[in-house]
């Protein structure tokens, strides 16, 4: 199975997100990643506002913020061109 | 009547070409800042090749359609060539998508590219007189040294003749237009 490149990556991310908010053990198991992998994606997504931590009482909660919502549809809308350009998605 | 009529022709089949041409390139300028918001937005060196590349295609449709509409035949060869300079750029760029293959596609792009621009320096400077003949052949020479150092198969000689030849042409291309600056300058 060929490499994703990170756009696959930050799809594949965004979208289980977008389905599915979950805790980011969860999260690596659903986007087949390890978890010290993930992690800094995560935290470089949540420092740019894409993705929030939802604190509840027994774990924490990945969700897309509303910014991450739109970034989500803007990748969807360019995926064609994206994977007819090699950047498959 | 035949000869106006194909006179016709032609100028309607230029007319068409260039509305092509334009039209290309709203379509990828368009496609290129879309490309560009979904980089500044998640910031991966993958996003930024692609917006780069779909610029310069952009750019190299303009120069196109420019270059079916001058009048000039002069003018209309620099742009013609200038297309095919940025589209070999933009193809370069899509080409490579790893850096590690850099090295598989980039000598034939630059071998190419260094081999035209050292002879049309040469041919230029068959024109020119003084310094800047003088600059230009050895500019024209450096750029054969560059395209030399991507097929020489000792990576130690390549480097050594990509060094000599990119230090020859960066002294000489400042000289020259340093040069002509402060004659330019000195004569106001």
């Amino acid at each position: 199975m060929p490499k994703r490149t990170r756009v696959e990556i930050l799809v594949d991310i965004l979208d289980t997100l977008a389905h599915d908010p979950t805790n980011p053990t969860r999260l690596a198991t659903l986007v087949n990643m390890p978890y010290d992998r993930l992690k800094p994606i995560v935290r470089e997504l949540e420092a740019k506002g894409i993705i929030r931590s939802v604190r509840s009482e027994r774990s924490t909660i990945l969700e897309l913020t509303p910014k991450g919502i739109e970034l989500l549809k803007e990748l969807k809308r360019l995926k064609k061109v994206l994977q007819d350009f090699g950047l498959s998605l | 009547m035949l000869c106006w009529k194909a006179e016709v022709d032609v100028q309607h089949y230029f007319a068409s070409i260039a509305v092509i041409e334009v039209v290309g390139a709203l379509a990828f300028a368009y496609m290129a800042v879309l490309v560009a918001r979904l980089y500044s937005r998640l910031k991966t060196s993958e996003l930024l090749v692609f917006t780069l590349s779909l610029s310069l295609l952009s750019v190299s449709q303009v120069l196109a359609a420019f270059s079916v509409l001058a009048r000039d035949p002069r003018i209309a060869a620099v742009l013609y060539t200038s297309t095919s300079s940025l589209a070999s750029a933009a193809f370069m760029l899509m080409a490579i998508k790893l850096e590690g293959k850099l090295y598989e596609v980039a000598p034939i792009t630059i071998l190419l590219a260094d081999f035209a621009a050292g002879t049309l320096a040469l041919l230029a400077s068959k024109r020119f007189r003084g310094e800047a003949k003088l600059l230009t052949v050895i500019i024209g020479f450096s750029y054969y040294g560059r395209a030399l150092s991507t097929i020489t198969p000792p990576a130690s000689v390549a480097e050594i003749v990509l060094l000599a030849s990119e230090f020859a042409r960066a002294l000489a291309a400042t000289v020259l237009s340093v040069y002509y600056a402060l004659v330019v300058s000195r004569s106001a």
